[in-house]
């Protein structure tokens, strides 16, 4: 995360103010006083209907789309323009010197799920990015590790529908990046941000090996032209 | 006849050589550009949950299938995400029934086996084998079945069809 986005307010104050409600017994006149109380600026948080919107009307034209190579999986092509958009829009919005390039995204999601919306064999994860029931938690927390860009009002069944999966997936690898960097005092790999997103950073198990391995064959298939 | 009785110990040896040694065996069946499928009797095979102690989440596990290959070298078949401590065992359990119950059993797997092998300094025990090197080569965990129907896949279970998706290469 680059230090001028921890400078910039996510959050304002609102001034106690009156409030238009429905009239009834309480508000005869229809209007309230709502006390001081927080708001969230715009931009820094993003709902259910936010993201079908963002992704509806997104500019799909100078869009970095991953390499169509289906990796052999049957749907291993069907969700690139979801991870070309949201690959875009967290790139613009975190504004990163070395962007997260789409065949990342691609190649993760290949080894989580083999591109599958919900792989029911595992209660731990749920959905096409494999998204765990604590990270979707943090992922909505106003005043968690992801406090500067948060989202909220998902559910976890919402997970199982990649549409939601894929954007919450790519803002908890910019998050993850961060959490890399603190951890290994230098700028991570790409690797290194998957192992993290895995959980498998600091890990000495043959599953950080094998599925590194995996994460690797699949990404130099994408990056072939 | 009788020459076969005077003889039969030796011919029961060459017939042991024949048949009973070649009761064990890894084949590659099919190939793609990202799958493999591999035929290979169940002694060769050993499935197992590994334990994740370094996550921060508790009680997550690796799933792994050791496979001793056609020059007594171990490949892994993992599956690349992690799980729950209950979906590991019970996928242990099934994949293990399907062992017990079979005699040729199929696996299929989402990578190449086309690197070199090169030896690694881990060592695994096949049961009923012996203690062997890995070779540096793995494929991803996607299915495995026996010739009696019983399969197991790794996204969805044994539920029906199965295998499916992207297995078997050639429908």
């Amino acid at each position: 995360m680059p230090s001028s986005m921890k400078s910039k307010k996510k959050i304002t104050i609102v001034r106690e103010h009156p409030l238009h409600v429905q009239v009834s017994n309480k508000n005869p006149t229809g209007i309230t006083i709502r006390d001081q109380h927080q708001r969230r600026l715009p931009g820094t948080s993003l709902s259910l209907e936010d993201i079908k919107s963002i992704f509806k009307n997104y500019n799909l034209s100078s869009l970095i789309y991953p390499n169509p190579n289906k990796l052999d999986f049957p749907n291993g092509n069907q969700y690139d323009e979801i991870i070309a958009v949201w690959t875009d829009y967290f790139n613009q919005k975190f504004n990163s010197i070395s962007p997260l390039h789409p065949n990342v995204v691609k190649a993760l999601i290949a080894s989580e799920s083999g591109f599958r919306s919900d792989p029911p064999e595992n209660k731990v994860a749920r959905g096409i990015t494999q998204i765990t029931k604590q990270t979707l938690k943090t992922l909505q927390d106003p005043k968690g590790e992801t406090k500067d860009f948060i989202f909220y009002k998902i559910r976890q069944k919402d997970l199982l529908d990649p549409d939601i999966a894929i954007p919450l997936a790519i803002r908890w690898l910019f998050r993850k990046k961060a959490m890399a960097k603190q951890k290994l005092k230098h700028e991570p790999t790409t690797e290194e941000v998957i192992l993290e997103y895995k959980g498998l950073l600091k890990s000495k198990t043959e599953l950080k090996d094998k599925a590194l391995n995996n994460f690797r064959i699949n990404y130099e298939q994408l990056q072939k032209t | 006849m009788n020459n076969f009785k005077k003889h039969s110990p030796v011919f029961l040896f060459i017939f042991f050589i024949l048949f009973g040694c070649s009761t064990s065996y890894f084949q590659i069946i099919g190939t793609s550009s990202n799958r493999v499928e591999i035929n290979v009797t169940p002694d060769r095979v050993f499935p197992y949950c590994e334990p994740q102690p370094d996550m921060e989440i508790k009680d997550l596990f690796g799933f792994h299938i050791l496979v001793l290959d056609e020059v007594k070298t171990i490949l892994f078949v993992t599956q690349t995400n992690v799980l729950d401590k209950e979906g590991c065992h019970k996928r242990l359990d099934k994949i293990r029934r399907i062992l017990k119950k079979g005699s040729n059993i199929y696996i299929g797997g989402m990578g190449n086996l086309n690197n070199p092998r090169k030896e690694e300094k881990n060592q695994y025990t096949i049961p009923e084998h012996g203690t062997f090197h890995s070779n540096s080569r793995m494929l991803q965990f996607m299915v495995i079945a026996n010739e009696q129907g019983d399969c197991y896949s790794a996204f969805q279970g044994d539920s029906k069809p199965c295998p499916r998706g992207e297995f078997p290469i050639k429908q």
